[in-house]
Order: C-alpha cells, then structure tokens, then sequence
C-alpha cells in the first residue's frame, strides 16, 4: 500500500523543512522515499494548504499505573460530569481531568498525538502501568523507571558500592520493568519521609542512609552515562512547589557535574520567595542556568486555570499539600520498598496569587529559555493541567496579542511581579514543532520519530492553519498513526492499538544473583515473579514490545 | 515460575488468598498434583480441589452439550436481554477486560460478589483519601503492626511469615517490632512473637479502639473515650506503643466489618493513621481474601473511571456501589439476565430470581440455565492478578494449561458470536 500525501506545508525540524511544501510517500507503516514514477500510488491524499507534521509525542504525561487509577477512583464527581458513551467504533469512558484509559487515547490522538511517555513507573507496579498503557489505543507509550528513593539502592549508596554494581542494578531494573529511562523523584526524598524527615535538600544527608539528594543524582546519572541509554536522568528535582526552589534547581543542575539531565515539570521547580507574600517567579535564573547548559532540557509542566488533580511519588511534599486539596480529600501509600504517591485533588484559580504566578511562569520559561529543542511542551498532566489543553497552550505561545489579552484575566498583582508583559516572543509552527515531537524524540532516542524522513514511523499529523492557532491544533484535518488514517476531522475512525517502546539494556549476570537474594531476603515477590518477559507484554498484557538501542 | 521438569513448578503463584504467595513449589505425580512447600492450609485445599477434581462438560438446562453449542446458546440469551447483570466477577484481567467489554456492548449492569466489603475500604477513599502502606513496606520497616481482628490469621494464614514478624524490621532504626491483635478470642492465637499485645474485642468495637486511642494522641481536653470493654490501661498502653514506634502499621480486612455500621470502624482506622501522620509516621495496610475483589475493580476503574458496580445502560459508565449491585437490580426487578463469573471461588451465590442465568465457573454449575465450564486464573490458564495492597500485580502461569478455557477466552466467544448475529 503506497499512499502519497501531496502537496502539504512540511515542519519537519529534524531534517531542517520549515514549512517547505512537498510531497510525503508511505508505505505500509513507513515513510519511503520518492518512489520510481512507474510505482502505482495505491491513494492519495490532498494536503495543499495543510501544515503536516510528524505525529506529537508527549513526554512526560501521567496515562498509567497506581497513582493514576487511584486518581481516577478519587475523581467521582469528575467522572460523573464527563461521560463518554460506546458506539461502534469506541469504547465508553469517564474522567476529564484523568480520564479512563480508552479515552486517554481518543483524545490524544483527536489531538494528533501518537506517542505518550508515563513518567513514573514505580518498578513493583510497572506491570499495571503497561496494561493501562496497553487499554490505552491510538498511542505508542513507554515508561520512565522511578529509582533513586529505594532503599537497596539507598543502601547500596550508604556502603560505597563501586559504580559497575549500580550500573548493572540500573540497568536490570530497566530490563525487568521493560522501561525506556529512569526518573529521580525528589532523589532520596520520598525514602527520608518514610523516616518521618519532611524536607530535604539537595546536600543534606538522608536521615538514615546519610546519602544526600546531589550524590544520589550524580550517582544514577553516571549509571545512565555509563549504560549509554538515550534519555538522560529525568528528575523531579527536590523541593517541588516550596516557595525558594528555584536553588535546589540549580543545585540539581550543578550535582550532576556538566553530566545531561532532564529537569520535569520545571514550572513547579522555578520559584523564588521575595515579595510580600513570599513567593515570587524565579524562571529567569532557571532560563539563564538552561541557557548556559546545553546538556540539560526542561519539561515546563504549564498548569492551567480549572479542576484537576495533582499526582506525584513526591509524598514528602505532596502530603502537606492535603491543606490545599479541592475537594479536600487526599490519598497517599508508600509503596514497597521503592517509592510512594500522593494523589490530591486541586483547583487551579485564575484570580489567585499564587495560581496566576505559576501560570505566568510556565510561559516565562517557555519564552526564555532560547533553544527550543531543550524546552518539551507539557503540562504534567494532569498536575498542572490536562493534556487536552495543549492547543490552548500552544495558541498563548504563537500569538502574544492573545497572551496578553489573557493577563488581563488573572491576577493583577501576579501579573505585576510577572516579566510575561515584557516578553515578545511568538512561537513559529517550526518551534512548536521541535517541542511537541522533534525535541522529545531525539531526547528519547526515538530514532524513527518525530520526523518525516524516509524510514521514519508513518504518524504523520495534516493541520488546517487558522488564525486561531488554537482552532488549527484542537483539530487535526487528520491524524494516521502507524500509516492508517485514525482520525478525520475531529472523529475517530480507526482504532488500533500502540506498541511499548523500552531501551535494551546489558549487565554483568552476577546482578540476577544480587537481585534474587535480595528479593527473598526483603521482597515480598521472588526476583523471577518480579520481572516482566516480552511474551508477557505482548501475549497477556497486551502491548508489543519495540526495543531501542542504546545511544 | 520456574519449570523444574515435567513434575516440578518452582515460584508458583497462589491465586487463593489476596496475597499471592510466589515461592509454592508443585509437583505432579501422574495426574495428581500436590504442594511441596509453602503451603498453608488454604493453598493446600483448594490447589487439592482446582486440580485433582473432575472436569465438567458444558451443560444446558442440566444436560451436556458442546462447548459451541453453549457460546451459541449463551449469545442468544444475552442479545435477547434487555438488562443482562454481570456478577460474581472472580476473574483475573483478561476476565474483566473481557466483562467489562461485554457489559459496554450490552449496557449491562456488572457488580463483583465481593463489593461490600471492599466498598467499607473504598468509599472511605473516595470521600476522604487514607494513607495506606504494602506488604513489603510492613515487612520491612514497621516496628510496630497492629492486627485489627485474630481472624486475619485463618483469614492469610502466611501473613506473619510475609511481614516477617519474628524479626526485626530491615529498613528501620528500630531494634525490634512488635505485635499487636486486636480482637476476639485472642487466647487462642497461637505461635506469635513472645513481646506480642492482645487486646480483646468484638470487631466491631475496632473502630471505638482506634476513636479512644486517637482522642489520647490528640490530647482533646476530655480523657480517652471510656470504653466499657476495654480499660483506660489498655488504651493508654496502646496510644504509647503506637506514638513510641517509628512506623506503625494498621492492618485490617474489611470483610470482617460487616455490619451496617462496618465502614466507621475502617473510618476510624484511618483517621487515626492521619492523627498519627501529623507528628510521626503510620500507615494502614488494607487486606482483601479474594485477589479477584481488587483486580476486578483496578481493571474497572481504569477502563471506566470507577469501580464496580457500574451500569452500562445509559451507554456510558455509571458507578453506584449500591443502586447498581447485584442484589439491588434483582429486587428492583431490573435484570432479565444474571452470567456468574465463577473463576477464583467455587461457590457460585446466584441470588433468588426466575430469570435466565449463565454461570462460567470451574465447576459448580449452580441453579444455572446455562453452565460453561472455565478454568481458575493462575491454575488452569494464565492470569494477572492484584494483591491485597493494590500496588503489586502479578502474572501467575498455568499449572494445568489447556485443559479448561479462560473466563476472558469464553466470554471472547461470546462477543464474537454476538458480532455475528
């Protein structure tokens, strides 16, 4: 089957097409070449006029695994105000701020995403992360491996063990979890708050393992650098939301020693404490660290006004967050061993201080931070808001007119103590390209996506421009994903389930010894129950595995 | 799992408690099966039963038929029903991917046998949240666990085992743990670390316990609730054990609250936890027998944003813990069908109704219409299940593959047929 799309507007940042027009060839599930004139074109579709772009890829979004669904659970009055009903094609659902799985995938896809990356895979809970992702249709996904704040690691650091070792043990966890990066919540944080420490900064040491959060970064970044996995370390960096944490960003940044780091949701991490009110925008010292570091890039995390509800392994922090909890009502679990969650409801309010400030900074940093393939579009969904606002984000980005028509909605004092005002920049088509798919996928190391190169994967998003640049992205023309149209004008009109993406990694095979002792010895669950098998991800979970070479 | 030989399973899982026990070793002896070591006396019986008993044939109004005739027969039944009601639901993932399925399809009503208890837990969750601990977590770090309720040990009989109770914790400064039971006929427990506390009580009366222990630790102006079953020694020795400890834990199974009041002994547990959390550390390690009761209702609220009972009627899923149970559709007269999903538990409860009824279970056929014989999760095919403390899933591997269909694969049948009519 040769499909040939004709004729569309072409954003293609990886190969430098900045709006060129031409011609796009699929076959089957590929992208080819121009083929020989003496080909047959099995179809054709008409893109003049249309932007076309790559499929989007998300990479930090919360899709799947036991915060998620207890989210859902917490969500009544959520669920019961937004319900989806079954037809032929579609499978019913519930849940805006942190809809039900089947739906997840419906909307992202109506969106022109077709890659989804959950950042917080807790390794006992992986396999219920894989089969929400599995229920999850339309998207290719993949999942970040929380390490960092489990106590065999903790220990492991405590006694010096020498780096080979930690790097075999990261790289096992990944190939027994079948995951495509690791991510450090709170490093060390969420462990010291089982030890009833509630709070803990970049260099100060670990209540009991005397570890502090800069070593345990530096440690598993070495680990990452030695294993040569794509994605570097992929940190929620220490104190989350507290009013002054745009240092322990910094202090981030510096542990790792010139090693690349991801920083997550880095909205919630740019905060100063001056002012009245103690609490102020810190993104310019953020931008400017990003600015002087090309190995690192940032996720922004963008919280938008309206209901949602907040999730993190971030107990330590998210625990006094139950104060603030809209409705008040807060669940937490500290979870084998390895991590915790934290799930409480909010209400993000346009006309408080506080909320209008975080708003302000998320585009800050978005406008600041001047190379745009360090900055990926996120809005920690659901944390900050649901990933169904992204056209809304993506319009407030190209169109500084309508950005600053929106300042006149918030907060005024937040808007004052705000540089927003000040800043001119518009997004071009071409940026929005980079930090919606061409920048994550090269982060992630997704060789065959984010591009339209021959050989690439065959999602490729056709976009109507309009002068509402949130009218264009809320509404595809079409979206096929995997070289089948999926979605036509806003309807679905083709299900088909997505592939699990992981890295494939390599260690010493003394480490399965190590691991075995250790799980009969601590565990609950024997070391060879604990790990996942391509058979069981593809036959019972319901995803096929695609494996990725390391960098 | 590991494969031995032929005769030998090594790490099999125990489908038959809600702690999924990983490390029993089976061997077969032609066709009989037996457990080498880590049993207890639940896996040892219904291993016995899953495997050594009879195979039944699929039967119509009592008579066998063939496995097509009856996915014939059962697909004509639920397209002529209006209000078909999904029960029972002992099932793995695959088995409620598939119901949940069916139930979209057909706009039925599906409820798990077990939802009252697990609701006692749940609705607590839903309205107010909780701070809630697993297993290797108590194992490892708790100094002090407080069982609510000696049935806990007949209920999970390796339950000390599991949280390693005779030693001290692995992660923790603590030098020793401590056991406390709180319940009825406490002199009867036997083989509990020597240090252990006793508190005697009715179950219900938990719920007072955890209420006067609380009013100590938040020093209200009025002294500990006086409690007529207990003495204010023993209250005050348990507010000091539970303040003194470095990680308390709470565990209970709600299945043992069952009274129309159940749900506030479990609101009491977990206020007291959040007393605790203010200060200090504690968390509640929340029970459940069945592994099915939180598989089902993780894979439902996934799929549909909620948990079981959900009604489908609409077109969308609708969540009433209550108005949608089984028991409430039957009376109200609004269910023209009942399909039982046997899977993990042998006894089939259909409830007292003159309407049609399938039961696809292992063996006990019930009053059913229809009886379609499917295997257990985790014996006869394999099987995704949930362990009692929600975070940790596991894939059990079948032990006697081939020989019965999943629930998932039956129920698959079904909808394909149904497609075709």
């Amino acid at each position: 089957m040769l499909t040939l799309i004709h004729g569309g507007m072409i954003y293609d940042p990886t190969h430098s097409l900045d709006g060129v027009v031409q011609d796009l060839y699929i076959e089957d599930c590929r992208i080819v070449a121009k083929p020989p004139d003496s080909k047959k074109i099995n179809r054709t579709i008409d893109a003049s006029g249309l932007i076309v772009m790559a499929g989007g890829i998300d990479i930090h979004s919360h899709i799947g695994g036991g915060k998620v669904n207890i989210a859902r659970m917490m969500m009544t009055e959520d669920c019961d105000a937004h319900r989806a009903a079954s037809n032929e094609n579609l499978r019913s659902g519930a849940g805006h701020a942190v809809p039900s799985t089947f739906l997840t995938g419906y909307e992202y896809a109506k969106l022109g995403y077709t890659m989804c990356f959950e950042p917080a895979v807790i390794p006992s809970n992986a396999r219920q992360a894989h089969m929400e992702m599995a229920d999850t249709p339309l998207l290719d996904t993949g999942g970040y491996l929380v390490l960092g704040n489990d106590d065999f690691f903790l220990q492991m650091m405590a006694n010096g063990t020498e780096p080979q070792k930690v790097r075999d043990y990261v790289s096992w966890m990944i190939d027994a979890t079948q995951c495509i990066g690791v991510k450090a919540v709170n490093p060390g944080g969420i462990n010291a708050f089982k030890f009833n420490q509630r709070a803990l900064n970049v260099d100060e040491p670990h209540a009991h393992y005397r570890v502090t959060p800069g070593e345990i970064v530096r440690s598993l970044s070495e680990a990452l650098a030695d294993i040569k996995l794509s994605h570097p370390l992929h940190v929620h960096a220490s104190n989350l939301g507290v009013p002054g944490n745009y240092r322990s960003t910094i202090d981030t940044i510096n542990a790792a020693d010139g090693l690349p780091l991801h920083l997550a949701h880095v909205q919630f991490h740019s905060y100063g404490s001056e002012g009245k009110r103690k609490f102020s925008s810190a993104s310019l010292e953020i931008s400017e660290k990003v600015n002087q570091n090309p190995q690192i890039s940032v996720d922004v995390g963008h919280i938008m006004f309206g209901q949602t509800i907040t999730i993190s392994a971030d107990i330590m922090h998210q625990y006094p967050n139950r104060h603030h909890g809209h409705p008040r009502k807060s669940t937490f679990m500290d979870i084998e061993c390895e991590a915790g969650c934290g799930v409480v409801p909010f209400r993000y309010r346009s006309k408080q201080f506080v909320n209008a400030l975080q708003w302000a900074i998320g585009l800050e940093l978005f406008l600041t931070i001047k190379n745009p393939w360090q900055v990926f579009l996120t809005t920690d969904h659901p944390n900050g808001a649901s990933f169904t606002t992204y056209p809304h984000l993506i319009r407030l980005l190209m169109d500084r007119s309508y950005r600053n028509d929106m300042l006149t909605t918030i907060n005024p004092t937040a808007v004052e103590l705000s540089c927003i005002r000040e800043l001119s920049r518009e997004y071009s088509l071409y940026e929005i390209a980079i930090i919606t798919r061409a920048g994550p996928a090269k982060s992630l190391g997704l060789k065959d996506r984010g591009h339209l190169g021959e050989g690439a994967n065959a999602d490729v998003v056709l976009y109507r421009p309009n002068s509402n640049w949130e009218e264009t992205f809320r509404q595809p023309a079409r979206v096929i994903k995997d070289g089948e149209t999926v979605v036509l004008e806003g309807e679905i009109v083709n299900v088909i389930a997505g592939k699990s993406h992981r890295a494939q990694t390599e260690f010493d095979r003394d480490i399965e010894k190590t691991m075995k002792t250790y799980f009969e010895e601590n565990g609950t669950v024997r070391s060879s129950n604990f790990k996942i098998s391509d058979d069981e991800m593809a036959n019972s979970i319901g995803s096929s595995v695609v494996r990725h070479s390391l960098c | 799992m590991s494969v031995n030989n032929s005769n030998s399973v090594k790490e099999a899982i125990c489908p038959f408690c809600g702690l999924l026990c990983d490390d029993i070793n089976v061997t077969r002896s032609g066709s009989k099966y037996s457990i080498d070591s880590h049993g207890c006396l639940i896996s040892e019986s219904r291993y016995q039963g899953a495997l050594n008993s009879e195979i039944l044939q699929p039967q119509l109004h009592g008579n066998p038929v063939d496995y097509e005739i009856a996915i014939h027969e059962a697909a004509t039944l639920i397209s002529a029903s209006n209000s078909p009601v999904i029960a029972g639901m002992m099932t793995d993932v695959a088995g409620s991917r598939a119901a949940l399925e069916l139930a979209d399809r057909t706009g039925a009503v599906i409820d798990h046998h077990h939802n009252p208890a697990y609701h006692r837990n749940n609705s607590r969750l839903q309205t107010y949240g909780g701070y809630l601990t697993t297993l290797s977590e108590a194992r490892n770090r708790a100094d002090l666990i407080v069982l609510f309720g000696s049935e806990l040990l007949a209920q999970f009989p390796r339950l000390l085992e599991k949280l390693n109770a005779f030693h001290s914790p692995a992660y923790s400064a603590a030098q020793k743990r401590t056991i406390a039971v709180v319940g009825r006929n406490c002199a009867e427990l036997k083989e509990f670390p020597e240090n252990s506390t006793f508190i005697e009580c009715d179950p219900q009366q938990a719920g007072l316990i955890a209420n006067a222990v609380r009013s100590n630790i938040e020093k209200r102006n009025r002294p500990a609730l006086d409690l007529e079953f207990v003495s204010s020694d023993t209250i005050n020795s348990l507010t000091k054990l539970v303040m003194d400890a470095d990680y308390p834990v709470l565990a209970w199974c709600a299945s043992n609250f069952d009274n129309p009041l159940g749900d506030l002994v479990v609101d009491s547990l977990v206020r007291l936890i959040d007393s605790v959390n203010k200060r200090s550390r504690c968390a509640g390690l929340m029970l459940t027998q069945s592994p099915s009761t939180v598989t089902v209702n993780q894979v439902a609220t996934w799929q549909c944003g909620n948990p079981t009972a959900l009604s489908f009627a609409s077109g969308s899923p609708e969540h009433h813990p209550v108005f949608h149970s089984l028991h409430s559709v039957v009376k109200r007269g609004n269910c023209d069908l009942i399909l039982w999903l046997g899977g993990l538990e042998d006894e089939v409860n259909l409830p007292e109704s003159a309407v049609p009824k399938i039961v696809i279970a292992r063996s006990d056929p019930g009053n059913a219409d229809l009886f379609i014989p499917a295997g257990i999760p985790g014996v006869h095919h394999d099987a995704h299940l949930f362990r009692t403390d929600i975070a940790v899933s596991l894939y059990l591997r079948a032990l006697q593959g081939d020989s019965l269909p999943s629930t998932a694969e039956v129920i698959s049948s079904i909808l394909q047929k149904l497609e075709n009519k």
